[in-house]
């Protein structure tokens, strides 16, 4: 799923976000740039749904690499 | 005409759930297409436009009633990535959308407004249709296999 339309960012980039150590709601937002103009903002509303994302256990490795951000 | 009590508010409340609906469906029609499963892609387009064409009726109605439709809030769009995340992603909004008609319909019954309560129980009938569609997608996938299912996607419907 797509967590976010205005920047691109699926579910699995928002795990290899915490994979790489982000995982607190106001360091997403920054990293990800969800406060600034480009952004709607929408996704940012829902931060909790995020952190969940970016701190799951479960999903090691990232399952679309080719396509994923970061 | 002036509206009784409420209406106006639920009238809204669908029609921004609609709108949200006529994007998601959209984008995910064109997916499909980029991805070459032109029956899916005729499909859900068309059901995209139908969400459109119950949009219209929302706004003639909400403008009979004197109200103003507002055309600004949008719901969250959930695009899936892959053509089943589509599908229970479609099916959670249709599911999000016989509620609020539901909810709706007995407010419309309520205050005695027949005429708003008769167009959004054919609305509910549309939501219902798509539901079972969708239903039926996600068991044959579940029988024959993703992959057999995506390619019968490709060949476009020849009626």
């Amino acid at each position: 799923m797509y967590v976010c339309l205005c920047r691109g960012l699926t579910e699995s980039d928002i795990q290899q976000v915490g994979q790489a150590g982000i995982f607190e709601a106001e360091r997403l937002v920054e990293v990800l740039g969800l406060n600034d103009d480009e952004c709607c903002g929408r996704c940012a509303r829902d931060i909790q749904e995020l952190v969940d994302l970016a701190t799951c256990k479960l999903a090691l490795q990232c399952p679309n690499p080719a396509h994923c951000r970061y | 005409m002036k509206a009784k009590e409420g209406v106006i508010d639920l009238l809204n409340k669908i029609l921004t759930a609609d709108l949200t609906s006529i994007n998601q469906y959209f984008v995910h029609a064109k997916m499909c297409e980029n991805w070459g499963y032109e029956r899916l892609h005729h499909k859900v387009r068309e059901r995209s436009f139908d969400e459109m064409k119950d949009a219209e009726e929302l706004i003639d109605h909400i403008l009979y009633l004197e109200g103003v439709p507002n055309m600004q809030r949008l719901g969250t769009v959930r695009v899936g990535e892959t053509v089943p995340e589509q599908l229970k992603s479609d099916m959670k909004s249709e599911q999000e959308m016989v509620k609020l008609l539901t909810e709706a319909t007995s407010h419309c019954a309520k205050v005695g407004d027949y005429t708003t309560r008769h167009m959004l129980e054919d609305m509910v009938k549309d939501s219902d249709k798509h539901i079972d569609w969708i239903e039926t997608q996600l068991e044959t996938i579940k029988q024959v296999g993703l992959e057999n299912y995506l390619s019968h996607q490709i060949k476009k419907d020849d009626s």
